[in-house]
C-alpha cells in the first residue's frame, strides 16, 4: 500500500512504424477542403499574422467552376516566420513547439494532417527578420518510398519570394499534388471559405484587427487573381445590434433579441474559467419579403440568413468557431442562436479532437444548457408566431372590409318603433338618398364582394376618391339596405385603423361602429319626418364634420401611439 | 432532544423549498405551506422519490437522508396580485434551476460543507420543463432571475 509503482522500461522495444499509412490516417479525421484550409490559416494566427492570404491556383485550361480543377494552394502570411530549424519542429508529428495560453493550436498535427488531407505535398517557405530560410517539405510519395516519417530540401521558385517580399518576416504554405475525395471545384472551395471563415474567425479578426483575403489565380499567373475578397468578420448573434430584450407587446419582427448571456462553472474546475452561453433569437426569414418593411430593413433582414443551416448552438473555442450549429435538441427552433464559448482550459472537458471541429458535450453541460435556453427557445417560437400573424394580416390586406362584410350577410337593420310616418315621405327620401349614394360613388361601382354570385353585399367599403374629408359616408342601396364609405384618405384611417390588420376583430368592430353609425343617419333622415329632409342632411353633415375633424386633432396630438406600443 | 422542524405564519401563500438528499437536491414550488407539499413527496409515487429512482438511484438509500427547507416568498405575495403568485412562483422555481445548474460553488461551501462534506458536486434531479411558465413579460423574468439569486444568497448565509 502507497508503494508507486516504477515503470520497467529495460526490455522496451521500439517497433517500426509504417510513416506512409500514419499520414494517410492523420489526413482523415474529419476535414473538407475549407476546414483544412482554415486550419493552416489558424497556424498564420498564432504566429501573430495580421495579413493572411489564402491563394487556389487552378488548373490550366479551367475556370473556376470547373470540379477537381485545383492545382495548388498557398496561405502565405506575415507572422513571426521561421527558421530552417523551427520549420523541422514544425513539420514533426506532434510537434514539439510549446504554444501560449489559449492557443488555436493544441495537438502540433494540424499542419501535417490539414495538409495531407488537401494534398501529397506540404511545403513550407519562411522569412524571419528578413533572412529566408530553405524550402522544406513533406512529401508521401518520397515517405513511401523510405518508408520513414521525414523532411526534403528543394529549390526555391523566384515567385516564392515575392510572395513573402513585402513582409519582414512571414511563411507560406503550399499544398501540392491535391487530393480529391470529392469533386469540389475552386469556386466551392472559395465560396465556402467566404461564407465561413468570417464566422469562424468573428472575434479574432475583430479584436485583433487581421485581415485575411481569399483569391484564385491561373496556375501560371500567381501575381494576377481572378477572383479577389476580404473575409469581414461575421456575428452570426447579430449582437451589436440585436434588441436589448425581448418584449413581446412591442416586438416588430426587424430585428433580433438578446435573450441569454450568462456563465457557468467548468465541473472538472469550479473555480477556474467560467464557459460563457449568450443566445439571439430572429424574426421569420420570411419577414425579407414583408412589403410593409422599408427596402433597408427588408435588406437587413435578409443579412441574418435565418434558417435551419444558421440555427442552433455555435461553440468557439479560443475565440474561433469549432463547432458550427449543434442542434442539442432543437426542433426546428430555425431563429435560435447560441454562442459557447470556451478555452484551453476546458478541453478535457468538451474532448476537442485533432481536427478542433468535433467536441463532445457532457451530459451534465448539455443540462446547463437545456435549462438556460429553455426559455428562450420558447421567445424563439413566440417570435416566430408573431412574425405569422402579421404576414397573415398583410396578406388579407387587399381586401378590406371583407371579413365584416362576409360575416355580416344577413344583417338587419333594426329601427326603433316610429310613430306617424308618413310613408309616401319616407320613400320619397328613399330614393333620394340612393340616388345621392350613386352620385358619390358613381354607378358601375361593384355592390358585391363577388359580383357574378352576388351573395355578399359590400356593406363597409374602403374609398381612395372621396369628396370630402369627412372620415366616413353613409350610403344606401336600393335593394341591399345601409352601406359605409370608409375614407382612406383621413388620418385616422392611416394612424388606427390601418394599423389594426384587414379583418381582425378590432378592425371588424370599428367596421360594425361605422356601419352602425351610416344605419343611424339613412333611418333618421328617411323617418324623421318633423326635420326637413335638407335639413337633416345638413345636421349630419356637420356631425361627421365636426367628428372627422376632431379625430384629425386627436391622431396629430398622438402619432407616436402604435410606435410606444401604448 | 432536538427541534427539527419550526414553521409560523399562513397556510397559504408562495413557497420555494429545497429537499436535500446525499449528493440529490430536489427544488419546488408549492401555494400552501411546503409541509403539505413534503408530505405528498414521500409516497412512494411522488415526484421526489420518482425521480431519484429516474436518476438511477434507489430511493430507499435516500430516504433516511431527507434534509427539507422552505422560504416564503413574501416579496411576490407583495408585489403581485394573488392570482399572479402561482405564475411567478414557477418562474422563480425555474430560475432558482438555472441560478444552480451555473455555479454549484455557493451551495457547496454553504450547505454540503456543513451538513455533507463529503459531497463535492450535487446532482439537481427536479425539473421545470413542464412547469416554467411560458409567454410571460420579460420584465417578469428578470424580477424571477433576481429574486431566485436573493434566494440562493439568503439560504447560503441562513446555512
Amino acid at each position: 500500500m502507497g508503494k508507486e509503482k516504477t515503470l520497467i522500461m529495460d526490455d522496451f522495444k521500439e517497433l517500426p512504424v509504417n510513416a506512409d499509412r500514419i499520414c494517410e490516417a492523420i489526413s482523415k479525421i474529419g476535414y473538407n477542403p475549407c476546414s483544412a484550409i482554415l486550419d493552416i490559416v489558424d497556424n498564420s494566427i498564432v504566429a501573430n499574422a495580421n495579413i493572411i492570404e489564402i491563394r487556389l491556383y487552378i488548373k490550366e485550361g479551367t475556370t473556376i467552376n470547373n470540379r477537381q480543377n485545383i492545382d495548388m494552394i498557398q496561405v502565405i502570411d506575415n507572422g513571426v516566420g521561421m527558421n530552417n530549424n523551427g520549420i523541422e519542429k514544425a513539420l514533426q508529428l506532434g510537434s514539439d513547439v510549446p504554444y501560449l495560453p489559449n492557443s488555436l493550436s493544441k495537438y502540433g498535427l494540424g499542419l501535417k494532417s490539414a495538409g495531407f488531407s488537401l494534398g501529397g505535398r506540404i511545403e513550407v517557405f519562411s522569412k524571419q527578420n528578413d533572412s529566408y530560410s530553405d524550402l522544406k517539405l513533406l512529401d508521401r510519395k518520397i515517405i513511401k518510398v523510405k518508408n520513414k516519417f521525414g523532411i526534403t530540401n528543394d529549390v526555391v521558385p523566384d515567385y516564392y519570394y515575392n510572395l513573402l517580399n513585402d513582409f519582414q518576416s512571414g511563411t507560406l504554405i503550399t499544398i501540392k499534388d491535391i487530393t480529391y475525395t470529392s469533386r469540389f471545384s475552386a469556386n466551392k472551395v472559395f465560396q465556402d471559405i467566404l461564407s465561413q471563415a468570417g464566422v469562424l474567425y468573428c472575434d479574432i479578426l475583430k479584436g485583433k484587427n487581421i485581415k485575411i483575403i481569399a483569391r484564385i489565380f491561373h496556375t501560371d499567373k500567381y501575381d494576377i487573381p481572378i477572383v479577389d475578397k476580404e473575409i469581414k468578420p461575421k456575428d452570426l448573434l447579430f449582437w451589436d445590434i440585436a434588441n436589448e430584450t425581448y418584449e413581446k407587446e412591442t416586438y416588430d419582427c426587424k430585428k433580433p433579441c438578446k435573450v441569454l448571456d450568462e456563465s457557468f462553472d467548468n465541473p472538472l474546475d469550479p473555480q477556474g474559467t467560467k464557459i460563457k452561453i449568450k443566445a439571439t433569437i430572429f424574426p421569420q426569414d420570411q419577414m425579407k419579403n414583408y412589403p410593409y418593411f422599408s427596402d433597408e430593413e427588408q435588406e437587413l433582414i435578409k443579412s441574418f440568413e435565418i434558417g435551419s443551416k444558421n440555427s442552433g448552438f455555435f461553440f468557439y473555442r479560443n475565440g474561433r468557431l469549432i463547432r458550427w450549429g449543434e442542434q442539442i435538441k432543437l426542433n426546428r427552433e430555425f431563429g435560435f442562436r447560441a454562442k459557447i464559448e470556451f478555452t484551453t482550459e476546458h478541453d478535457d472537458l468538451f474532448g476537442v479532437d485533432v481536427s478542433k471541429q468535433q467536441l463532445t458535450i457532457p451530459e451534465d453541460i448539455e443540462q446547463t444548457i437545456l435549462v438556460l435556453c429553455n426559455i428562450p427557445r420558447d421567445q424563439s417560437k413566440e417570435v416566430f408566431e408573431i412574425c405569422s400573424n402579421l404576414i397573415e394580416k398583410s396578406k388579407r390586406k387587399e381586401k378590406e372590409g371583407s371579413a365584416f362584410n362576409l360575416r355580416n350577410t344577413t344583417l338587419e337593420e333594426d329601427d326603433e318603433e316610429t310613430v306617424d310616418i308618413d310613408k309616401v315621405e319616407a320613400t320619397k327620401r328613399k330614393e333620394q338618398l340612393e340616388i345621392e349614394s350613386e352620385q358619390k360613388i358613381g354607378a358601375d361601382t361593384p355592390k358585391y364582394e363577388n359580383e357574378e354570385e352576388k351573395d355578399v353585399f359590400k356593406r363597409v367599403r374602403y374609398w381612395d376618391t372621396p369628396k370630402s374629408m369627412n372620415l366616413w359616408e353613409s350610403c344606401t342601396d336600393r335593394i341591399e339596405g345601409t352601406y359605409v364609405l370608409i375614407n382612406k384618405i383621413h388620418p385616422f384611417y392611416n394612424h388606427t385603423l390601418s394599423k389594426l390588420g384587414t379583418g381582425t376583430p378590432e378592425r371588424q368592430a370599428f367596421e360594425a361602429i361605422f356601419h352602425a353609425l351610416a344605419v343611424g343617419q339613412i333611418q333618421t333622415i328617411q323617418k324623421y319626418q318633423e326635420v326637413n329632409y335638407e335639413v337633416a342632411k345638413d345636421i349630419f353633415n356637420k356631425f361627421i364634420r365636426t367628428i372627422s375633424h376632431q379625430l384629425d386633432n386627436w391622431v396629430n396630438s398622438n402619432w407616436d401611439l402604435f410606435e410606444n406600443g401604448d | 432532544m432536538e427541534i427539527n422542524a419550526f414553521t409560523k405564519g399562513e397556510l397559504k401563500g408562495a413557497f420555494i423549498y429545497f429537499i436535500f438528499a446525499k449528493e440529490l437536491l430536489y427544488i419546488g414550488e408549492t401555494q400552501k405551506i411546503a409541509i403539505a407539499r413534503w408530505y405528498s413527496h414521500l409516497y412512494q409515487n411522488g415526484t421526489l422519490l420518482k425521480n431519484i429512482q429516474n436518476h438511477g438511484k434507489n430511493p430507499l438509500e435516500y430516504t433516511n437522508s431527507l434534509h427539507f427547507i422552505s422560504i416564503k416568498c413574501n416579496e411576490i405575495q407583495e408585489d403581485f396580485p394573488e392570482i399572479r403568485w402561482k405564475t411567478i412562483t414557477q418562474a422563480v422555481e425555474h430560475s432558482i434551476h438555472k441560478v444552480l445548474y451555473m455555479s454549484q460553488i455557493s451551495l457547496l461551501q454553504s450547505y454540503y460543507h456543513k451538513y455533507a462534506p463529503d459531497v463535492i458536486r450535487y446532482e439537481i434531479i427536479s425539473d421545470t420543463k413542464r412547469t416554467a411558465p411560458v409567454r410571460i413579460p420579460t420584465e417578469e423574468w428578470h424580477y424571477a432571475d433576481n429574486y431566485a439569486k436573493n434566494i440562493v444568497d439568503t439560504l447560503c448565509e441562513f446555512l
